[in-house]
């Protein structure tokens, strides 16, 4: 760096870490001015940090990087690549990209993952809707409108995943999801009332019984703008258009509102993220009745087929049709895609507003799972 | 859109519970002026409903003895309804018992005069209030915010780079609004303040011997109030802080009531219409802000709901106060309590903060570098700042000291507050007066 021997650097210029080298940014999270070497070692030891104190990995885990071909996901890839030959992980990384089949959006971000594939040298492999469903999301989406898009297209994406993970006999996913995202889901939760997503929205790996894919979040405490930065700074290879499908209305208002938050207090998505950890549903008042009920149920349950099933827990069973892990006969992604078969033809799921079209989704949605 | 409350023209729609022609339409439902004033009294009534409260005769009244409730009036509009609405109530009940009422109401205002530049002196309202409500009698205080403060208890809080914070002794004369001053961010300043409020009530509280605070926070304010405790890391402090609670007060047991909580903002501000309440309030004179940069968490999220109702979500405010009603404890174990709000601690929060916010340099490589690392430190003079003992203090109080400028100031704040001294700038001892007239006139 030539330039900077000519021309002597004033001291209240220099990165408020090192005091070494020229400040070149301020940090997204906390305003702090930093140079572009400080930035990348906070950046990424805080990933390492996350990772490390949740034990996400052991060594020898197979690890497959859900790759959108968006900026958080080549971030993951890059980060993770970076992180696992400086600490030594052991970890054998794939990259495991959905196509949801949607028009100028999909098409372009997976020539994107492509060239990821290459430029980090780490096996891809691409799902489709179409081959699992026979339905791409531009078909749903004519099908059953716009509004609920997210909701058939997150339900399609998990099952997705975990059958991508399956062939490549991988049974952890890591996803893209940041600190920004994990903070709209708390406040989302809160304003619509989502009681049953309240406790495990901050959840940075979800373990259920009814996948036997794992996912993680290494991104979980990351904020969005300082992804973009490093990926500006690192120039890596990223996809930056928008799916043509808007995330739903009620949800872009509290995204506006996080927006206005963050200007006024750059903390406040770990803020919340720290509010979510602690969020728990209070027990449940009347337990006499409730042990009652579930009495009676149980006797029923006996009278009835003559097995004992003494666990509130659902056991994971197959689902009917495409023999997917489900507690339910038929697993979500068949549900919706029986209902869709059923309106191919009369695109009958008007509601009111999005918020109730989602909402009354999700709910038939809860309904299945015990 | 649909409005909360929305008007009638010249309808000739009768009112739900009377004859008379309905004026306005409430959740659905068609009112007239007194019918909707007593459909919101009712929600009141409905929140107040204990023995507690009533007039009490023999046992009972020997069971509970003299009930005093605290009211904290700030002079807006919903603590100006809530005492209009509490007036009635006792009124009526002087009139059913034969002047017997079920407890004795004490105002109480904490002054806002310089902090909030408010438009009117609130001992100037006062009279005009007792001549108002002459059927009963109101005890009148105006607290001085600096009641809050006591020169020898003043310590400065500061924070490190690791999280993890410090206090030693500072003494100095200082008021309320000079720390407040200090800080950076609006948004520290009114988290400091609902400290200092949530405190000083409680003190006068129980100085009085107040066995329940009842404020005015309708169910949109509870809802306001849910949002920015999840926005400012004290997420563990909503299931307790929005219910009817008991706070245990250097030893007393003192209930906590919100007895608006049923009813909208929209509808407390047609009451106040209705009721001809708005010539007493007091308002800050103040401009808010149009630029968002300038307004503090609080303002965003009330103007968040303003414009949701304006886009036809009106039900969230709703939706999010039974969230908030469903929570309970945090499942992670207590480390102990604040010692600036004295709300519990759970995950240990310089911990928290310092995993997943690194303030650890990359290496200095080379000779240039070092070289400048040497220039900044010849220029900064080496002076140890010694920050002064470990503090324990909660997630959202680190945050709101963040708001402060750590290198010459922190924040000044007394540590050891048992010992209060309550400064009243007023107090009607006109009550007091009647009350020996009452008494020793045959
Ligand atoms: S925005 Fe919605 S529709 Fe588009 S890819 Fe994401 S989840 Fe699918
Ligand atoms: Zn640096
Ligand atoms: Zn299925
Ligand atoms: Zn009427
Ligand atoms: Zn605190």
């Amino acid at each position: 760096m030539p330039e900077i021997i000519q021309k002597k650097l004033k001291v209240s210029a220099l990165c408020e870490l090192c005091h070494a080298r020229k400040a070149v940014m301020k940090r997204p999270k906390n305003l702090m001015k930093l140079c572009k070497e400080c930035f990348y070692n906070v950046f990424e030891t805080e990933i390492h940090n996350t990772i490390v104190s949740n034990n996400l990995f052991s060594p020898g885990d197979k690890i497959a990087i859900g790759a959108s071909g968006g900026k958080d996901s080549t971030v993951l890839a890059s980060v993770l690549k970076t992180l696992n030959e400086r600490y030594n992980y052991g970890l054998h990384l794939v990259l495991l990209s959905i196509d949801e089949g949607i028009v100028g959006y999909r098409d372009d971000s997976l020539a994107t993952v492509k060239r990821n594939q290459k430029q980090y040298n780490m096996p891809l492999e691409i799902v489709s809707y179409k081959d699992l469903y026979n339905w791409s999301m531009d078909e749903i989406v004519s099908c059953a409108g716009i509004r609920s898009s997210c909701t058939y297209c997150g339900v399609l994406r998990r099952q997705a995943l975990d059958r991508g993970a399956e062939k490549l006999g991988i049974n952890h996913v890591v996803t893209g999801h940041n600190a920004d995202d994990v903070a709209e889901t708390v406040l989302m939760n809160i304003l619509r009332g989502d009681i049953n997503r309240l406790e495990s929205s901050t959840r940075i790996l979800t373990d259920s019984d009814n996948s036997p894919v794992k996912r993680s979040k290494p991104f979980k405490y990351t904020y969005q703008k300082e992804i973009v930065l490093y990926a500006h700074y690192k120039k890596l290879d990223y996809f930056s258009t928008e799916c043509t499908y808007a995330p739903e209305a009620f949800r872009g208002t509290a995204r506006e509102l996080l927006k206005g938050l963050e200007s006024i207090r750059p903390s406040c998505i770990m803020d919340i993220i720290y509010s979510g950890e602690h969020l728990s549903l209070a027990p449940k008042k009347k337990k006499q009745t409730v042990a009652y009920k579930n009495k009676k149920r149980i006797e029923q349950e006996i009278n009835q087929d003559g097995s004992v099933k003494l666990d509130t827990k659902p056991k994971t069973n197959k689902c009917e049709k495409c023999g997917y892990l489900s507690s339910n006969k038929i697993c979500k992604a068949c549900v919706l895609l029986q209902g869709l078969e059923l309106n191919r033809a009369k695109v009958s799921l008007d509601s009111n507003s999005a918020i109730d079209g989602a909402a009354k989704l999700s709910k038939t949605l809860e309904g299945l799972s015990f | 859109m649909k409005q909360p409350v929305e008007y009638l023209n010249n309808d000739t729609t009768p009112c739900l519970k009377c004859e008379n022609h309905a004026i306005l339409i409430a959740r659905t439902d068609y009112y007239c002026k007194d019918c909707f004033i007593r459909f919101v009294r009712g929600k009141q009534r409905k929140q107040m409903v204990s023995e507690q409260y009533r007039a009490k005769f023999g046992i009972q009244a020997e069971k509970y003895g003299i009930q005093k409730v605290l009211l904290a009036f700030s002079g807006g509009i919903t603590s100006m309804v809530l005492l209009d609405i509490l007036s009635d109530l006792l009124l009526e009940q002087q009139k059913t018992h034969k002047g017997v009422t079920g407890f004795n109401l004490i105002i109480v205002n904490i002054d806002e005069f310089e902090i909030f530049l408010l438009n009117k002196k609130i001992q100037d309202i006062i009279p005009n209030l007792i001549q108002k409500y002459n059927g009963i009698s109101i005890e009148f205080k105006v607290l001085s915010l600096d009641s809050f403060i006591n020169e020898e208890s003043l310590y400065k809080i500061s924070l490190n780079d690791e999280f993890k914070s410090f206090f030693k002794e500072y003494n100095q004369d200082i008021t309320i609004l000079d720390i407040l001053n200090q800080t950076i961010n609006k948004s520290s300043a009114e988290d400091l303040l609902n400290i200092i409020y949530k405190n000083l009530l409680l003190e006068v509280a129980y100085v009085e011997n107040c066995q329940t605070i009842v404020l005015g926070h309708s169910m949109t304010r509870i809802a306001n109030e849910i949002v920015a405790l999840t926005v400012k890391g004290r997420g563990s402090e909503i299931h307790e802080s929005i219910k009817d609670h008991t706070e245990i007060y250097k030893n007393h047991e003192i209930k906590i009531m919100y007895p608006l909580r049923d009813v909208l903002y929209a509808e407390i501000i047609e009451y106040g219409k209705l009721a001809d309440l708005y010539q007493f309030t007091i308002e800050s004179t103040i401009k808010k802000s149009k630029i968002s940069k300038n307004l503090t968490i609080r303002d965003l999220i009330s103007n968040y709901f303003t414009q949701l109702t304006e886009t036809g979500y009106a039900s969230t405010a709703s939706t999010v106060v039974k969230t908030g009603e469903k929570l309970g404890k945090s499942k992670e174990k207590k480390l102990g309590n604040c010692k600036v709000c004295n709300e519990e601690i759970y995950k240990n929060p310089s911990t928290w903060l310092k995993t997943i916010t690194v303030n650890e340099p990359a290496s200095i490589e080379t000779e240039e570098e070092l070289e400048y690392n040497k220039l900044y430190k010849e220029s900064t003079q080496e002076e140890e700042l010694k920050l002064g003992n470990p503090l324990e203090l909660c997630y959202g109080c680190i945050i709101t000291l963040g708001g402060f400028k750590q290198t010459d100031s922190g924040l000044l704040w007394p540590l050891k507050s048992e010992e209060k001294q309550l400064n009243y700038i007023y107090e009607n001892d006109e009550v007091e007066k009647q009350h020996i007239l009452d008494e020793y006139t045959l």
